[in-house]
């Protein structure tokens, strides 16, 4: 219960009970009141009339008594008026009934009135007559207090209304700090750091925004601190000084996200460009004319090539190696040559003379999820050897992965299309474990899509998602594979939550995310079952709001929300504050770079605080060796996802097993 | 038989209580109305105790002429003089402490008085009459040994006990209890009693008890 509801209520309760009791004492009071006022008024009406008794000349003449008596019964309100002799003996008596108009039974039956009889001797002369008794008539009392009742009652209504009204407005006014306290609150609990500007009046509300502001200070300044070293560190270790490119250590890291079988990325274009006599250059022109042609250079090339996925890292002093996922040889082959048409142009510009004898060249080619980082280093290798033989700026294109693609694109399209229909994309999992010490628990597995051929032969995601990709098919796939896992959930029971793969072709549509609030919202109405959905690093990077959106979405039913392919971007980790995943997943080898210190051989803290402060699991993933896992585990990771942790089986498959 | 036993033996303790138990007042009250009063005073009202000492053996007509004598001692001075408003009804206190009054101020006095010697208040009533003589309004204390009897009228003005019968300068007007004039109820209500705030104090703030023995 809020603390509004609680003060309204117990405000309520007081007022309540004091207006009650006001009303209460008030009509008690109007009750004695006219309970004397009764008793006056017969007292009055016994002297008068007694005194007008004693003044009957006969007292054998009761008939003028009578008469006297009769007057007044009849002119005024009386229940009762009685003349007795000396010995007690009724000498004339009139009465009535109490009958009360325009007043309830109940209040009659519930407000007792004491009518109190008024006694008057009467003297005639010195000798003692009698005694008169009156009482008067409760019907008026009762007409009487009942309207006081009523007025009453209104006059408390009209009070109560007006003073709740006041009340909820001042409660409203005072709360309203108590709010901002609550949203505060709720942003810390979602690793959020809002700071409070506005400082409450009242005192305990001014303190405990104070102590929340002190505290979000003293975590964003970690956060701050953390992120800035780990920046300044991934720069140290990944970037290149002089051209500010990743370097041959980033290439390596990176690549096995690339050629992974289950991302978007296993095929596309590798470039590698090559100078020859760079030492030369050097030695004739100075470091400076060297350093400005290689920076020029990576101006160059970052120009033509800057996308969210590509790749771009200088190998060694004369190397620049390029890979552009998702795309083919021929699509970016224009674009290589404007960067060797604007090289030459930097080059004649800066000294005509270099052109003899500085040589640049470019291998290229297609890649596929067959090449490992060995066989595309070679590959590019040659052909750059070939370019370079050839001439000055020349382009060789290595053809030896051109067989990728084995159907041409429209019959990719009709296979996807068809696979669909008849169910032949497939779900596969694979575990993520997390491993602490001797024990290991399951925290979700992660699904993949997988093709049946008309062959009846299972292939990877690396086999049909990339043209699906540059088809426009990836979020049908997507569509198709939520619509698979809640299917199954719809009729199986697992213990283990499901992580779900979103493309960024998903994301970016809005009547994809319509879509799949739709099916959350059903879902959720037969399942309370916990789902992860993923988006990948550079998904993330590029639509960091559109994201966040969905993050949030999910998070809403329930469910959590992860980021693949993890690797701190130039920008810091700002952006993951902001989408505030549960766990990121990051390559092993990344992570055992980034975490270990080979100078000091001891853990870097950084990426762990840094993480920590948002609340985030690293996962570590493509864990394929125990080498690999040891390494991670001394670097202080606890989950782990990959072929020597659990590898990827069929669903189906796997429930047949079980 | 058992209820007569016990109905005698209570009336037994009674006459004992009255024949035997001393009037007294008690000496802080005396100290305050030496204080308030006077000397004087103090030695009026021991003589008023003693007076009740007295009579409290006597039969009620006794009881009546010694009451009457002890307070027509008292000179009459009008309250515009004594208390300067029109009309003051006195205690019998301030009656006693002031040593002096007006009619209502000697009923007052002598119908407590007669109460604590034991005389029925039901005896007692307080006439409203008119002196023929001098046309003015006057209030007499009236006795009625029964109910249907000739009252005895005990006057300031004339200060012989007679029977009304034998009174003819008193034209009878209206009569009251004394608990209809002193009741509670009435004072607050300021009907019957003027309702000076003066008079808002206990009738009976002589308090004269008797000794338990």
């Amino acid at each position: 219960m809020t603390l509004f509801k609680q003060l309204s209520l117990m405000l309520t309760l007081f007022l309540v009970v004091i207006l009650v009791s006001i009303m209460g004492l008030n009509f008690k009071t109007s009750t004695l009141f006219v309970q004397n006022q009764l008793y006056a008024d017969a007292k009055n009406t016994a002297h008068s009339l007694g005194l007008s008794l004693s003044h009957v000349a006969d007292p054998e003449d009761t008939s003028t008594m009578k008469t006297m008596m009769d007057a007044i019964f009849d002119s005024g309100y009386y229940e009762m008026i009685r003349l007795n002799d000396v010995e007690g003996k009724i000498i004339y008596e009139r009465k009535t009934d109490v009958v009360v108009q325009n007043v309830p039974q109940w209040f009659i039956r519930k407000v007792p009135i004491e009518n109190q009889t008024a006694f008057s001797d009467i003297m005639i002369g010195w000798n003692h007559f009698g005694t008169l008794a009156v009482q008067g008539h409760t019907g008026h009392a009762y007409q009487q207090l009942y309207g006081t009742l009523m007025d009453l009652i209104k006059i408390f209504c009209i009070l109560g209304v007006i003073v709740f009204a006041v009340l909820y407005l001042l409660l409203s006014l005072s709360l309203q700090s108590l709010k901002r306290i609550s949203a505060q609150a709720k942003g810390i609990i979602n690793n959020q750091f809002i700071f409070e500007e506005r400082i409450p009046f009242t005192t305990e509300f001014r303190l405990a925004t104070i102590a929340m502001n002190g505290m979000v200070g003293k975590v964003k300044d970690i956060f701050d601190r953390e992120d800035e070293r780990l920046k300044r560190y991934h720069e140290l270790k990944f970037k290149d000084s002089e051209s500010y490119l990743f370097n041959r250590r980033y290439l390596t890291n990176k690549l096995p996200d690339y050629l992974e079988m289950d991302t978007s990325f296993p095929v596309g274009v590798f470039i590698l460009f090559g100078f020859d006599a760079l030492d030369r250059l050097k030695q004739e022109l100075g470091y400076e004319a060297y350093r400005s042609l290689i920076v020029a250079f990576a101006t160059v090339v970052k120009g033509q090539f800057e996308e969210p996925h590509t790749l771009i890292a200088r190998l060694n002093e004369s190397d620049f190696f390029l890979l552009i996922p998702s795309k083919e040889s021929k699509a970016v082959i224009r674009r290589v040559e404007e960067v060797m048409r604007q090289m030459q142009e930097i080059i004649i510009q800066q000294e005509i003379k270099i052109i003899e004898y500085l040589v640049l060249g470019c291998g290229m080619g297609n890649y596929s999820q067959n090449d490992t980082l060995k066989t595309l280093l070679s590959r590019a290798d040659y052909s750059l050897t070939q370019a370079k033989l050839r001439h000055n700026f020349a382009i060789d294109l290595n053809s030896d992965g051109e067989n990728s693609l084995i159907l041409g694109r429209e019959e990719w399209r009709k296979e996807i299309l068809l696979s669909l229909q008849e169910s032949r994309i497939i779900l596969a999992s694979q575990c993520v474990l997390r491993i602490d010490k001797n024990e290991s628990e399951v925290t979700h597995q992660e699904i993949f899509l997988r093709l049946v051929d008309q062959n009846g032969s299972v292939h990877c995601a690396g086999y049909f998602i990339p043209i699906a990709t540059s088809l426009g098919l990836i979020d049908k796939l997507d569509r198709n594979m939520i619509a698979q896992v809640f299917n199954y959930l719809k009729t199986e029971e697992p213990t283990i939550s499901m992580a779900l793969n979103f493309s960024a072709d998903f994301i970016t549509k809005s009547a994809n995310l319509e879509w799949l609030m739709e099916q959350l919202e059903l879902f959720s109405r037969y399942k309370s079952t916990r789902l992860c959905f993923e988006v990948s690093n550079s998904i993330a990077l590029s639509n960091p709001k559109t994201v966040t959106m969905v993050a949030k979405m999910v998070k809403k039913w329930g469910h959590r929300f992860g980021i693949d392919h993890f690797i701190l971007p130039e920008s810091g980790a700002g952006y993951l504050q902001e989408i505030d995943p549960d766990y990121v997943k990051a390559n092993g080898e990344y992570l055992v770079e980034i975490l270990f210190d080979s100078d000091s051989q001891s853990v870097r803290e950084s990426l762990h605080n840094v993480m920590k402060s948002l609340n985030i699991i690293v996962i570590a993933v493509m864990i394929e060796t125990q080498q690999q896992l040891k390494e991670l585990q001394n670097v202080g990771i606890k989950h782990f996802q990959g072929s020597f942790i659990d590898p990827v089986a069929l669903v189906q498959h796997k429930k047949m097993d079980d | 038989m058992f209820k007569a036993l016990f109905l005698l033996l209570l009336m037994g303790y009674f006459s004992f209580l009255s024949a035997s138990s001393e009037f007294f007042i008690a000496q802080p009250l005396l100290n305050k109305i030496e204080k308030r009063y006077g000397l004087f005073a103090k030695r009026r009202t021991l003589a008023l105790v003693d007076m009740m000492n007295n009579a409290k053996d006597h039969d009620e007509r006794t009881k009546l002429t010694l009451v009457n004598d002890f307070f027509n001692q008292t000179p009459y001075v009008p309250d515009r003089e004594t208390y300067g408003i029109p009309d003051y009804w006195a205690t019998r206190l301030e009656l006693i402490g002031n040593d002096k009054g007006d009619c209502e101020d000697y009923v007052i006095a002598k119908y407590f008085t007669l109460r604590d010697l034991g005389v029925s208040p039901k005896k007692l009533y307080m006439t409203y009459v008119k002196l023929v003589t001098f046309k003015a309004s006057h209030l007499v204390l009236s006795y009625y040994a029964t109910p249907k009897s000739i009252p005895l009228v005990l006057d300031n003005y004339n200060r012989n006990i007679l029977p009304a019968s034998q009174r003819n300068d008193l034209q009878p007007v209206y009569s009251f209890t004394g608990d209809d004039l002193f009741s509670a109820k009435q004072a607050q209500l300021g009907k019957l009693i003027p309702a000076s705030k003066a008079q808002k104090r206990s009738w009976n703030e002589l308090v004269i008890s008797r000794k338990k023995e």
